[in-house]
């Protein structure tokens, strides 16, 4: 406010004031000569050595979660600030309890904000109880701060660089519930053929034949009969899964998303997931959904291990309700990298052509399909030979009870 | 703190500084005229500034049409002239006798005032339109500080007396107060509350101004000899006022030592207890030579002064001790929001030691370098153009120069590993708009632009920093 200009007047008016010893010249040109200083004084210097840090509790947690939130900013230097403003950009599904949230001009944004003064080496903390109340990845930050002199004549801003996040994992509803009375929905789990011989399933011992292995005769069961002997193992099959969810909930792209069906889409694959590890599968996922700052639609790589879960489930909670393609041309790319035998669970709130005619070619490839339709009443396409079970209203109502696991 | 509350304060304050404006204003014009008679009080300025700001809120909400609400105004305003220039002349309709009578002299003065009026008139109802924030009350008190420099320029070319010292404490004391109000109201939302704990720092922060400024002109008025005498005399003074209690207590505790003795030795049948009383005796002869100041006989003047000074430096050190507990004190509480707040220091001597000592070597320096100092100052980028060719310049330096087939926006991805990812498209985001945009930056703009040039500044120093490591 108070430019190069009013220094020289100021100082001009203190020199007339020394050498008139006149009282008021004085006064004034001190008194100008003072907030014009102070205000470059904290223009200058009122961001050194300050440092602000955000702390969770953790960092992942699931919908209805409460975490600690302790935001902590220290002013390490002789000159105070006498107001600060922090102003943190905070994503719309975390709730703060006490907290100020207000939005940042822009449509959808909120900044968590905090006026506050701190002394010369103080160092301040507020510590919040945050909620989860919805899923994604939640990143908190940079941060901007703001401060000056009390009186507004000066105000700079700073932007720190640190950013903290949150992964809100989607829900998990009961399938056992939702699927009945279909009870093995992913294919048999005991194998019948014995194709594939697991050998840490150890049942018995017969008779050497000469296609045996060499690797299988049981030495020991030898010497006890006289004779030959090859050890019998358990037959086994795996099971593996690909769950394909889409992203898509219109028929029409210029029908845009809806952000329930998209979000009952995802508790439906995360609980197929659940379902999957629960019985011990192999299983990966495919999506036509983005993930959340990044431009690369979703993929798990199947696998068993215990890990699996938190992998798959990371993924969807870092799903973002756009759709870079349609799910038909995601699963033409998975389908010949595809296990022999393994059972495609398809979980979509819309059943376009393009996406029949995708799993039919699949259903042909001899893997079995199982289509879990998320929408609202029945699918506008069928798909012929495939089993479809319809979720929508009963994922809606256990999601809206808090039902789910 | 409620709205209401803050906007009656912020608006009170910025009336007060316009009325102090025209109050100047007003006057200067009527004694260069030559017409003593036309200019109007402080008092009705404020009154009259008031009255149509109030008027015209009331009439901005009748619901009417436009033109019976300016026909209703308009009558008001006349009537009010009416009553406000009868109030100047003291309740008495002299002024307008006087023109009727065809005094040329009244008339003028007459005429004036009402002009006088319409402006406060214009500048009241022009104030009423818009609610008072931040930016209009900077704009008040810096066309109020144009008017009180203009003012007294005049005043020590002229005669004519308009300004005083307490004109000016208030005007600065009410002025910065109000900013302070007005800036942290534009925090707030309108349904917050401003804390009142804010009051605490916006009344240290104007005391502090104000007292600043006076010293400031007791120090160039009385000259730097006669006011350190002065403060050494208050030093002395408040050595005494320590050194009186304490001495005080010296003697009630010898007298009651006295009265012990005496009280035992009489059980006893008796003593010679003369050297007791001859004790307590000295002492309070003592004390009122210390209250007395040196005298004939007494203890030597540098003696009393000696203990004086111990006092006062020791009564200081106990103060600045007892802050110093008090500011190292880890305080917690929690806010009627649920949130819990500590405030802890992170004070030590050896830090503010090193801190000094950095302040006063980056003191010369910048006096060894003022004016390589002030060329690179004027070499700073100001617009969003140049802020940000000084960026691509800065990234061109670090080995990522912009291509010449790269738009602003490509060569932002290039530094996301170099730069501050945020201050980078800040940067970027006001040059596009700039340069496609066809719209001029805004104060707030440039402020936020200056903000993430210092940012990327700073985190490049920073990073050099770490580059040298600790022995560097």
């Amino acid at each position: 406010m108070f430019s190069e200009v009013w220094i020289i007047i100021a100082t001009l008016l203190v020199f007339i004031g020394l050498v008139a010893s006149h009282g008021l010249f004085l006064i004034l040109g001190s008194l100008l000569v003072i907030i014009t200083l102070a205000a470059r004084l904290w223009d200058r210097y009122a961001f050194r050595r300050v440092e602000h840090v955000r702390t969770l509790s953790r960092d992942r947690a699931f919908i209805g979660d409460s975490l600690e939130y302790t935001v902590t900013l220290a002013n390490d230097k002789l000159l105070p600030l006498i107001w600060v403003d922090i102003l943190d950009p905070f994503p719309n599904g975390l709730e703060l309890s006490g907290g100020t949230l207000r939005g940042s001009g822009l449509e959808g944004d909120r900044q968590h904000s905090i006026t506050t003064s701190l002394l010369p080496y103080q160092k301040a903390s507020w510590k919040y109880t945050m909620k989860c109340t919805s899923r994604g990845y939640h990143r908190i930050g940079p941060v901007r701060l703001r401060s000056g002199d009390i009186f507004g004549f000066s105000s700079g801003e700073t932007n720190l660089d640190g950013l903290d996040h949150v992964l809100v994992y989607p829900q998990i509803a009961n399938l056992n519930d939702l699927l009945l009375p279909i009870l093995h929905p992913l294919g048999q789990a005991r194998g019948k053929r014995p194709l594939h011989q697991d050998t840490t399933w150890f049942s018995g011992q017969r008779d050497y034949r000469p296609t045996d292995p060499m690797k299988h005769i049981h030495w020991k069961g030898t010497a006890r009969r006289g004779s030959l002997q090859t050890k019998v193992f358990d037959p086994v099959v795996s099971l593996n899964v690909l769950i394909a969810m889409n992203a898509t909930t219109s028929q029409f792209p210029w029908q845009g998303s809806n952000r329930t069906l998209f979000e009952r889409t995802v508790t439906a694959a995360a609980s197929v997931a659940n379902f999957c590890d629960e019985n011990r599968c192999s299983y990966g996922l495919v999506s036509n959904a983005v993930a959340i700052h990044s431009s690369r639609w979703l993929s798990v790589p199947m696998g068993a291990s215990p890990s699996q879960l938190a992998l798959t489930l990371e993924s969807l909670a870092r799903a973002g309700p756009y759709a870079v393609t349609s799910l038909a041309e995601v699963i033409r790319g998975e389908r010949d990298s595809l296990p022999a035998g393994a059972t495609v669970v398809l979980v979509t709130s819309v059943i376009s052509q393009s996406l029949a005619d995708e799993v039919e070619e699949i259903r042909i490839r001899g893997h079995r399909v199982l289509a879990l339709y998320a929408g609202d009443g029945a699918p506008e396409t069928g798909l012929p030979g495939v089993e479809v079970i319809q979720l929508g209203r009963t994922l809606q109502r256990q999601v809206e009870d808090g039902s789910p696991v | 703190m409620g709205l209401l509350s803050r906007t009656v304060f912020i608006t009170g304050a910025g009336l007060f500084l316009e009325c102090c404006a025209f109050y100047l204003v007003f006057g200067m014009v009527a004694a260069l005229l030559g017409l003593p008679g036309a200019g109007l009080s402080l008092g009705l300025v404020f009154f009259a500034l008031c009255w149509v700001f109030i008027m015209s809120l009331y009439v901005q909400t009748l619901k009417f049409t436009a033109n019976l609400r300016g026909a209703l105004g308009l009558g008001a305003s006349a009537a009010s002239f009416v009553f406000l220039i009868a109030l100047d002349a003291g309740f008495s309709f002299s002024p307008f006798a006087a023109v009727a009578r065809g005094s040329t002299l009244a008339t003028f003065e007459f005429a004036f005032s009402v002009a006088f009026m319409v402006v406060l008139w214009w500048r009241g109802s022009l104030l009423a339109q818009e609610t008072m924030g931040l930016d209009g009350l900077k704009f008040s008190f810096q066309w109020g500080a144009v008017a009180l420099v203009v003012a007294l320029l005049a005043e020590g070319l002229t005669t004519f007396d308009l300004l005083n010292g307490y004109l000016i404490a208030a005007y600065f004391g009410v002025g910065l107060a109000g900013l302070a109000l007005a800036r942290f109201s534009s925090e707030l939302g309108e349904f917050q509350d401003m804390s009142l704990d804010w009051w605490a720092p916006i009344a240290g922060s104007v005391a502090g101004v104000l007292l600043l400024g006076l010293i400031a002109t007791a120090v160039g008025l009385g000259g730097l000899d006669e006011v350190l005498r002065q403060l050494l005399g208050a030093v002395g003074e408040a050595g005494g006022w320590i050194i009186q209690p304490v001495i005080l207590i010296i003697g009630i505790i010898a007298g009651l030592m006295a009265n012990l003795v005496n009280w035992i030795s009489g059980m006893f049948g008796g003593g010679d207890l003369s050297q007791f009383d001859a004790a307590v005796s000295r002492i309070e002869q003592f004390q009122q030579e210390v209250r007395q100041e040196a005298s004939d006989g007494g203890p030597p003047r540098i003696l009393i002064d000696i203990m004086k000074w111990t006092a006062f430096l020791g009564g200081l050190s106990l103060a600045g001790w007892i802050v110093y507990r008090l500011f190292r004190v880890r305080g917690g509480w929690r806010t009627p929001s649920g949130v819990e707040e500590v405030r802890e220091s992170l004070f030590s001597w050896g830090r503010v030691g090193q801190d000094m000592s950095a302040a006063w070597a980056g003191w010369w320096r910048g006096l060894a370098g003022s004016r390589a100092g002030r060329r690179e100052e004027a070499r700073q980028p100001r617009t969003p153009r140049e802020v940000y060719y000084a960026m691509v310049a800065l990234a061109g330096e670090l080995g990522q120069p912009r291509r010449e087939w790269q738009t602003p926006r490509e060569h932002q991805w290039d530094l996301q590993d170099l730069m501050p990812v945020s201050s980078v498209a800040g940067i970027v985001n006001s040059f596009q708009q700039a340069c496609y945009g066809e719209r001029e930056a805004g104060e707030e703009e440039l402020t936020s632009l200056q903000g993430d040039w210092q940012s990327i500044k700073q985190y490049l120093a920073q990073q050099e920093l770490e580059k040298e490591g600790p022995g560097g």
